[in-house]
């Protein structure tokens, strides 16, 4: 028996179940329950009442529909993302191994109670930088930070690293293919890309950018994950799309702030000027300036809201803008940018919310103090991590 | 989405089309992973590694039977390669002749449960209840009782049922009926 064959005795046998044969498929069947033994015992198990049951309860037990994303997530990333996680896990475990026996060991000769009231702190901790680093198509890692300057060359291609805290791109006439560099600004870092098109993307602390060195082909596409503000050069030819896991964002000219980092539930789109077209694997979404654009990842439903956009685009002017934002959101955006461990002691004050406005490259400790006057909460700090009592 | 415009939007790689492969023919296809690896995830990764595949030759393919018998001889191949290198293909499987008869019975078995829900799928909806008790094994009396309808209802029903079936699924005017029945697919996330 072929495949083929396979194909039209499924047919004929489920209008045999159904009582829809025709006399002449009734012979077909005949003859093929004659051709074997197997044939016959086949038979007899699908006449069992049990069978149509048993495959049902089966196919309503299989997980089909995380499949398909992991499907989608791979289309649009290549196939060995899945096992470039399994890796990067067991690093991380080997990491986090080293990091707790490290720790034990610390607690183990440290003097009773270090923690501190930030108001007492003595040393203090410091803002984040300008750096990042570049991963070239090669694979080759470059660190970018302000003791370097120079020009780095990359598939006939050059990389200008303009200022101390910029990088941008010029290509060359001689490209035809889609090439990837990556750029990566670790915790306590932020750095300014210029891409070939004159597109310039500001990247916040925790955050990475997958883009082609040349966008060689009818659009413009690179891949997000965290936190950066887009300004992008207007090209009617070339959308420029950008890729979060399965859902994307369409540009045509325009400046946005997108925040997508991996541990949160929601994509923040922000709209300052121009027009973007939100995606998800079901849904679309337009948006207008001074609009957010919110993709639940759970559900996948995007919703709008208007907003003032200076709150979410104030990052890159070097300040810390929040207007009545719980504080477990300004604990992150705060945790990125300086290095450091929250732990909500109290689980209420999560949805404590607070309005200011300070510089980003001040100390950790002047926004503590500002925080700890409304007499809301107070925090401790032990190491690198900030307790929030009551 | 119908075959023709399926396979034409599979080649094209539009998300949509992906997401009706994976309803549509995912189940099948793990299911007959799963006969092979007897592991849930061992099965998922190899169905998951064979669209995977297809999709980077989605272009290649001229109509969907021949699509379907590809990934079914993908998960196949990629099924005793498993099994080979895990060392107990001996266990499992005897000859070749045995081993592909052990394989199209399972194909039969995946292609005949489409088959059957597609069936019923094309009754109105007073027919498809009785038929769909019928092959969960309900006979004639019980499904009376549990429809709430006379023995010679349930009966007549089957019986008007099955000149559908017959009609509709005759073959010359299987495509016709399949214009005008074929319900679309409901979306996933709406």
């Amino acid at each position: 028996m072929e495949l083929k064959t396979t194909y039209r005795i499924a047919e004929i046998l489920s209008k045999h179940f159904t009582d829809s044969l025709t006399e002449a498929e009734q012979v077909e069947l005949y003859n093929w329950l004659d051709a074997s033994e197997n044939n016959k015992a086949l038979f007899n198990k699908f006449s069992n009442k049990g069978f149509f049951e048993e495959k049902r309860l089966i196919e309503a037990s299989i997980d089909m529909e995380t499949a398909m994303l992991e499907f989608m997530e791979r289309k649009y990333h290549g196939a060995n993302r899945k096992k470039f996680f399994i890796n990067y896990l067991k690093f991380t475990a080997a990491a986090v191994l080293f990091i707790v026996s490290a720790l034990a060991l610390y607690h183990y000769n440290k003097p009773l109670n270090t923690q501190q009231n930030f108001n007492t702190l003595e040393d203090t901790i410091g803002p984040g930088s300008k750096k990042a680093v570049l991963t070239l198509a090669n694979g080759k890692k470059i660190y970018l930070n302000h003791t370097i300057a120079n020009n780095i060359s990359n598939h006939g291609t050059t990389v200008i690293k303009a200022t101390d805290s910029s990088l941008q791109y010029h290509a060359s006439d001689k490209l035809h293919v889609l090439t990837y560099n990556e750029l990566e600004t670790p915790e306590k870092s932020e750095f300014i890309i210029t891409l070939d098109d004159g597109t310039k993307v500001w990247l916040n602390a925790g955050s990475k950018i997958r883009y082609p060195i040349a966008f060689v082909t009818h659009e413009r596409r690179v891949e997000l994950s965290g936190e950066a503000y887009f300004e992008v050069s207007r090209n009617k030819k070339k959308p420029f799309i950008i890729d979060i896991g399965t859902n994307s964002i369409q540009v045509l000219g325009t400046s946005f702030n997108v925040n997508a980092y991996a541990n949160a539930s929601n994509i923040y789109t922000t709209l300052v000027e121009g027009s973007v077209r939100i995606n998800t694997l079901s849904q679309s979404m337009d948006l207008s300036p001074n609009e957010q654009g919110i993709i639940n990842l759970k559900t996948k439903h995007i919703i709008k809201n208007p907003v003032d956009v200076n709150l979410y685009a104030s990052w890159r002017n070097g300040r810390f803008i929040f207007d009545n934002q719980p504080l477990e959101e300004i604990m992150g955006a705060i945790s990125r940018w300086y290095g450091i461990e929250v732990v909500f002691e109290n689980e209420a004050a999560r949805n404590f919310t607070f309005s200011f406005n300070v510089k980003r490259y001040d100390s950790l400790n002047d926004i503590i103090k500002l925080l700890e006057m409304t007499k809301q909460v107070t925090f401790k700090r032990e190491g690198r991590t900030i307790y929030i009592k009551k | 989405m119908k075959e023709v415009k399926l396979l034409e939007q599979l080649s094209l790689g539009t998300d949509e089309a992906y997401k009706d492969l994976y309803e549509q023919y995912y189940y099948r296809f793990y299911s007959l992973a799963y006969r092979y690896m007897e592991e849930k995830e061992e099965a998922k990764d190899i169905v998951q590694d064979v669209f995977y595949e297809f999709w980077q030759k989605r272009t290649q393919f001229g109509n969907i039977v021949a699509l379907k018998s590809y990934l079914y001889k993908s998960v196949q191949n990629k099924c005793l390669d498993k099994l080979r290198q895990n060392k107990v293909r001996d266990k499992y499987l005897g000859t070749l002749k045995e081993e592909n008869e052990l394989f199209l019975n399972q194909v039969l078995e995946e292609e005949l449960y489409q088959e059957l829900k597609k069936a019923i799928k094309k009754l109105p909806n007073d027919a498809r209840k009785i038929y769909e008790l019928t092959l969960l094994g309900h006979s004639n009396i019980e499904i009376s009782v549990l429809l709430n309808l006379t023995l010679d209802a349930v009966k007549s029903c089957k019986k008007r049922g099955k000149k559908i079936l017959q009609e509709k699924l005759s073959k010359d005017q299987y495509l016709f009926f399949c214009l005008i029945m074929c319900s679309p697919i409901p979306k996933l996330y709406s």
